[in-house]
């Protein structure tokens, strides 16, 4: 059992978290010098000095608890973990406090504790801002979490026996930026790759086989390709070739090694990098491996390098082809000669390093009995795999897609449904409580509705005799309608398409009058048009269900959660009440100001029309463009009225002329017939003393009407085309032209 | 739309989890994986509004986004759960990551092996993955028949131990099963027949583990046959090794009885199906695949078979296999109310129930993969001689590779021999056949020794 602070210290820290809690709410809560606040600060600093504390206290802060002495409390009170999330929500790790503090100092540092996290750590982090104050009992030690999730490569540290060492041990490569810098100049480039291979090289000192270094060597150059390719693709080319020629300087063991984990496609080998290597092989020039086998022979000759068959084996390895092969012993030999060939036997000792370089493959000399039973071991098996292979690959593609991912998703909902049907006593019905809340909680997250309804059409089924929904129904959909299912479901409504929102619609009704209120405080907290019109749409389906939940709503200590009430009960056709003033041209909350716009138009009635143009007219210009725009967005027929009202009530000659000039355009986009007449008499108006103006207004009502395009509209513009004013006669006249123009061409498509 | 870092962070995980349950529950090129991907792409780039760079990480039990703990909530445990289960402490994202990248760091993360040795996390570049897990790949020898035997006796002493904490605590010791299934997975990797072989012991010291340790080994040669690696090949063997785990809810005296079952009984005994897939569902960290084929495995194409009421269109690969391997250890095995069957039998008896419940082709991979005498097996020839088969022979499952170990006079042989029993003689001469199988107990020898 785990190691926990002693009961006396538990119950004095848990006594410290009591009243350092009320003290902290009471600073917030109290003007500075109330009562409230001298009480418990004073409670605090009797508990923080002599004699209740002699020496300091050092208490560890988890999310969770609080610790003495790296001692957690052993069950925690609730004001322990209240306070203790609270400190880590500011990132404390760690507070110290030392006897003889005094209340200011404690005020000091609550009204620090009770700010926001955001906003304490925007001014640098609590440690920070506390230290910054000035000295104190107190010393605050934050957690740096940055450190500790920093990555690996920092500064003056990173060396390549760092990078390999984590390539042994199977981390990701990150090829630090430096290094990479030096790959794309040309003249650290060459030392670069040396250092990286003779690290590789290197590791050999502490026991790692030759296989896990060839592995790393291949991940290595593959990383070291990719994140040159990443930075400048320019210098792939280039680096590839100095890695080619790095390779010839590889250990005759390593350079086999390599070749021969390629050719296996060994276990473990990412195939991106395998690919860069074999690249990067192919890329060895005939004086590359012509050199290596110089070098190798001559140091093998006198006496320290790796045995001749090592060489011998990376050189077959490397060059398949016989007539190449010669050609490079050849170049070899006189390589070899120029740096040795005075010394004695080098005649007779090349001409049996020929021999063996020369030799065939399949030689049984060369493979060792070992090699050669696993060859054989390989090739029975090969035979006896081909040999089963006799079904048609189709065949067998088709039985492994019966357990591809999807397909046991469908086999375990399908199990799950089965389930439901076949347990029918109570108690194995209860059982399954447990795994339908939880697969549907799942689906939710991911947003498969498909198989949401199936799950809960399952659920829900009646049993013959049963009238009313059984114990596991009712007991999962109490249960599942929790804040994170409903956000999961106010996530997915910003990215499923219409038909997957039916859905999410039937699934809020299946779940019934619980998902009501987090539906509507979600509506309450969201921004976003589509979401807003899906929620309220889907909280509106629940017609009078959901209305009792909503009115509930309306007493909500959250103003945005109660405005949203009443803005879907407006939407249920419950209430008839008219926004407030304010509502509409507060120009602090766009989306309040949105939604009292709406409810006007929701509303219909004069009174509410009445409250739209006092607003208009009272409100900052700011804001008169906002409700303008909020009433052709989104496009709804029904603002047509409140439109309509606008022309009869607002001055077109005043500082609102703008408002209604896009009245009428917004009744054009509206095409509805109910604005015709009220287009015509702007047609018809004239005004002799402002010939400029009324020209632009029969324009723009005759555009509305051709918009509007209906027999009405189109008998409108005859009208006044025919006996109108002269300037209303043209108006109607052009227009009338567009639209027969516009009619034709589309006649004609 | 959330605005505060905290909101954005507590947004950006909800996503991040949804999308790593998407893609471990739906296959590559789902909708539903496409559309969490594009949640989650959103919530990266609202991140990326305030932070060019931005740090996923796990501190002991607590997710710190950008630098900032963020508080526990529901459905967050699964995140910190996947993450550790891979062994990422750190992801980075940094500014102008694709939905490419994107896509792949969440299918990456989804589908990593849980024991945190699966490939190196590709290098993409704008995100990073920092992983904690240290592991050595530790290159194994190709082990001798001592030593396979050694890997299936411990996996009979473990499959006890799975099958004790099912029964003390209601669920199995999921790390002990999977750390045995992946220890046989290699072996059948390595060398599928002499695990066989070790499947065709009769001397059972207790029926019911040696048959869960049967059924996984039979069920992955089977996969493995088919083309079948990795992770799913190890998730056929955890099926099959659990599969009649909804036994230990059925009344003993019913369980162990030993002469036929009367019509209720039979009931009783159908129940292990359901418990058994209700107990591994309960389970966690089991793969899906285990409760459907312990729900499925007396099920049978064409609508037969039990739970009683279910049907299934087609029955998915990995019941078809179990199934198959269920039946063809059972018959095989002594069981208090069942005579030993010989091979020929048993394989006759698959035969026929290939008629009715098995997919055909599927039996007849069986038979190929076992052949008619299994590795392992005593047989006598027509000679007169007594050889242990060493290994099947595809194109005829009844002329194996035999090793005589007794001759024509019943003498042993000093140094046991191979005979390829397909093949003609050099001289001309046709190769012996093999009349039935012998009892290793009457000959005296431990057939498995010669192998």
């Amino acid at each position: 059992m785990a190691e926990v602070a002693l009961a006396s210290d538990a119950a004095r820290l848990a006594e410290v978290a009591r009243i350092f809690k009320a003290a902290a709410r009471s600073v917030t809560l109290y003007p500075n010098g109330h009562p409230t606040i001298e009480t418990t600060l004073s409670r605090l600093t009797q508990l923080t000095n002599p004699p209740a504390l002699t020496s300091p206290l050092r208490i560890g802060i988890t999310p969770e608890n609080l610790l003495i002495d790296g001692l957690p409390v052993g069950k925690p009170d609730a004001v322990i973990s209240d306070l203790a999330s609270l400190l880590h929500s500011h990132l404390v790790g760690e507070l110290t406090v030392v006897p003889g503090g005094n209340a200011a100092a404690w005020r000091r540092l609550l009204l620090l504790i009770e700010r926001a996290p955001d906003e304490v750590r925007a001014d640098g982090g609590i440690a920070r801002v506390w230290a910054d104050a000035g000295p104190s009992h107190v010393e605050i030690r934050e957690i740096d979490y940055a450190e500790a999730l920093r990555e690996r490569w920092t500064g003056a540290e990173v060396t390549w026996e760092r990078v390999v060492g984590n390539c042994l041990k199977g981390d990701n490569i990150d090829i630090p930026p430096e290094f990479v810098n030096a790959f794309l100049q040309a003249d650290t480039r060459t030392d670069a790759i040396a250092d990286a291979v003779t690290a590789v090289e290197k590791t050999n000192s502490d026991g790692t086989n030759l296989a896990t270094r060839a592995d790393t060597l291949i991940k290595l150059v593959g990383g070291v390709a990719k994140s040159v390719a990443g930075r400048s693709p320019d210098h792939v080319e280039p680096t590839m070739r100095d890695l080619s020629a790095a390779l010839g300087r590889l250990s005759p063991e390593m350079l086999a090694t390599v070749v021969q984990r390629l050719r296996q496609k060994a276990a473990g080998i990412d195939p991106g990098s395998a690919a860069v290597v074999e690249r990067v092989v192919e890329g060895m020039s005939d004086a590359t491996i012509s050199g290596f086998v110089a070098q190798n022979v001559t140091q093998n000759a006198a006496g320290f390098a790796a045995p001749v068959e090592r060489v011998v084996q990376a050189f077959q390895a490397l060059v398949w082809d016989g007539t190449r092969r010669e050609r490079l012993v050849s170049l070899a030999q006189q390589q070899a000669q120029e740096t040795s060939g005075q010394t004695p036997n080098f005649d007779g000792h090349w001409r049996d390093v020929a021999q063996k370089l020369l030799k065939q493959y399949d030689d049984q000399s060369y493979v060792s009995e070992s090699y050669a039973l696993e060859l054989t071991h390989a090739r029975t098996q090969a035979v006896q795999i081909e040999q089963l292979k006799e079904d048609p690959s189709e065949q067998v593609e088709a039985w492994v897609s019966t357990v591809a991912t999807s397909e046991l998703r469908k086999l375990d909902i399908a199990l799950v449904v089965d389930l439901l049907t076949i347990e029918k006593e109570p108690e194995r019905r209860e059982s399954l409580v447990q795994p339908v809340l939880a697969l549907l909680k799942d689906l939710l997250m991911v947003g498969d509705f498909d198989a949401i309804e199936t799950m809960l059409a399952a659920l829900c089924t009646r049993r013959p005799g049963e009238t009313e929904a059984s114990a596991v129904e009712r007991s999962v959909l109490e249960r599942l309608p929790t804040g994170a299912t409903v956000q999961h479901l106010v996530g997915h409504l910003a990215t499923i398409d219409q038909s997957h929102v039916e859905q999410v619609k039937r699934v809020c009704l299946t779940l019934g009058e619980p998902v009501v209120q987090p539906l509507t405080e979600a509506l309450a907290l969201e921004d976003r048009t589509r979401i807003r019109e899906r929620l309220t749409e889907t909280i509106v389906g629940f017609g009078d269900i959901g209305r009792p939940h909503v009115e509930q709503l309306k007493q909500s200590p959250d103003a945005a959660v109660r405005r949203t009430a009443i803005y879907i009960l407006r939407e249920l056709g419950v209430s008839e009440a008219p926004p407030e003033l304010d509502e509409l041209v507060n120009p602090s909350d766009a989306r309040a100001q949105r939604d009292a716009v709406q409810a006007v138009i929701r509303v219909g009635t004069h009174r509410a029309y009445h409250m739209f143009v006092q607003a208009l007219t009272t409100a900052s210009p700011a804001s008169r463009e906002a409700i303008m725009q909020a009433v052709g967005s989104p496009r709804d027929e029904r603002a047509v009225p409140l439109l309509i009202h606008i022309l009869e009530h607002v001055d077109h000659a005043g500082e609102l002329g703008w408002a209604y000039e896009r009245t009428l355009e917004l009744l054009g986009h509206l095409r509805h017939a109910a604005a015709v007449p009220a287009l015509l008499v702007v047609l018809q108006r004239g005004e002799w003393w402002a010939p400029r103006r009324t020209a632009e207004l029969r324009a723009t009502a005759a555009i509305a009407l051709g918009r509007i395009g209906t027999p009405e509209a189109i008998a409108a513009l005859t009208t006044a085309s025919l006996s109108g004013p002269r300037g209303a006669r043209k108006a109607a006249a052009t227009q009338l032209q567009t639209a027969g123009t516009s009619h034709r061409t589309r006649d004609n498509d | 739309m959330p605005d505060s870092r905290s909101q954005l962070a507590e947004e950006l995980l909800r996503r991040l989890t949804a999308s790593l349950r998407a893609g471990q529950l739906y296959s590559k090129g789902h909708p539903i994986i496409a559309r969490n991907l594009e949640g989650l792409s959103r919530a990266i780039d609202a991140f990326h509004a305030v932070t060019p760079s931005l740090v996923v990480g796990i501190v002991e039990d607590q997710v710190i986004v950008d630098e900032m703990p963020v508080p526990r909530a529901a459905g967050l445990e699964s995140l910190v759960r996947r993450l550790k289960q891979i062994g990422v402490e750190r992801i980075t994202i940094e500014k102008g990551a694709t939905p490419s990248e994107i896509a792949t760091l969440s299918e990456v993360v989804a589908t990593a092996p849980s024991d945190g040795n699966g490939a190196p996390f590709p290098t993409l570049p704008h995100v990073r993955v920092g992983r904690v897990t240290v592991y050595e790949r530790t290159e194994r020898e190709r082990a001798d028949m001592s030593a396979f035997r050694h890997i299936y006796d411990d996996a009979v002493t473990e499959a006890q131990g799975v099958l004790d904490t099912a029964i003390a605590e209601g669920q199995p010791d999921v790390s002990v099963a999977r750390s045995m299934v992946d220890g046989l997975a290699h072996a059948v990797s390595d060398n599928r027949t002499a695990l066989l072989a070790l499947t065709s012991l009769r001397e059972y010291s207790n029926y019911t583990f040696t048959h869960m340790v049967n059924v996984s080994i039979l069920t992955m040669a089977q996969a493995r046959a088919l083309g079948i690696n990795g992770v799913l090949l190890r998730e056929f063997g955890m099926a099959g090794l659990l599969h009649d785990i909804g036994k230990i809810q059925t009344p003993p005296e019913v369980l162990n009885k030993a002469g036929r079952l009367t019509p209720a009984e039979y009931e009783i005994m159908k129940r292990h199906t359901v418990d058994g897939a209700k107990i591994l569902r309960d389970t966690p960290d089991i793969p899906t695949l285990a409760p459907v084929v312990a729900f499925e495995h007396h099920l049978r194409l064409g609508g037969g078979g039990y739970p009683d009421g279910v049907r299934r269109p087609e029955l998915n690969l990995g019941t078809m296999l179990c199934s198959i391997a269920d039946v063809y250890d059972a018959m095989r095995s002594k069981r208090v109310y069942q005579q030993t069957s010989p091979t020929a039998r048993i394989l006759a008896v698959l035969q026929d129930a290939d008629n009715h419940g098995f997919q055909p082709r599927l039996v007849r991979r069986f038979t190929q993969l076992i052949g008619v005498y299994p590795v392992g097996n005593l047989v006598q020839l027509n000679t007169g001689e007594i050889a242990v088969v060493s290994n099947t022979h595809a194109p005829d499952p009844h002329r194996p590779q035999v090793r005589i170990v007794i001759d024509r006079r019943g003498a042993r042989v000093a140094e046991p021999f191979e005979v390829n029993l397909w093949e003609t003689a050099d001289d001309g001469s046709v190769m012996p056949e093999i009349v039935g199988p012998a009892d290793p107990a009457e000959v005296g020898i431990d057939p498995l020794t010669l192998l």
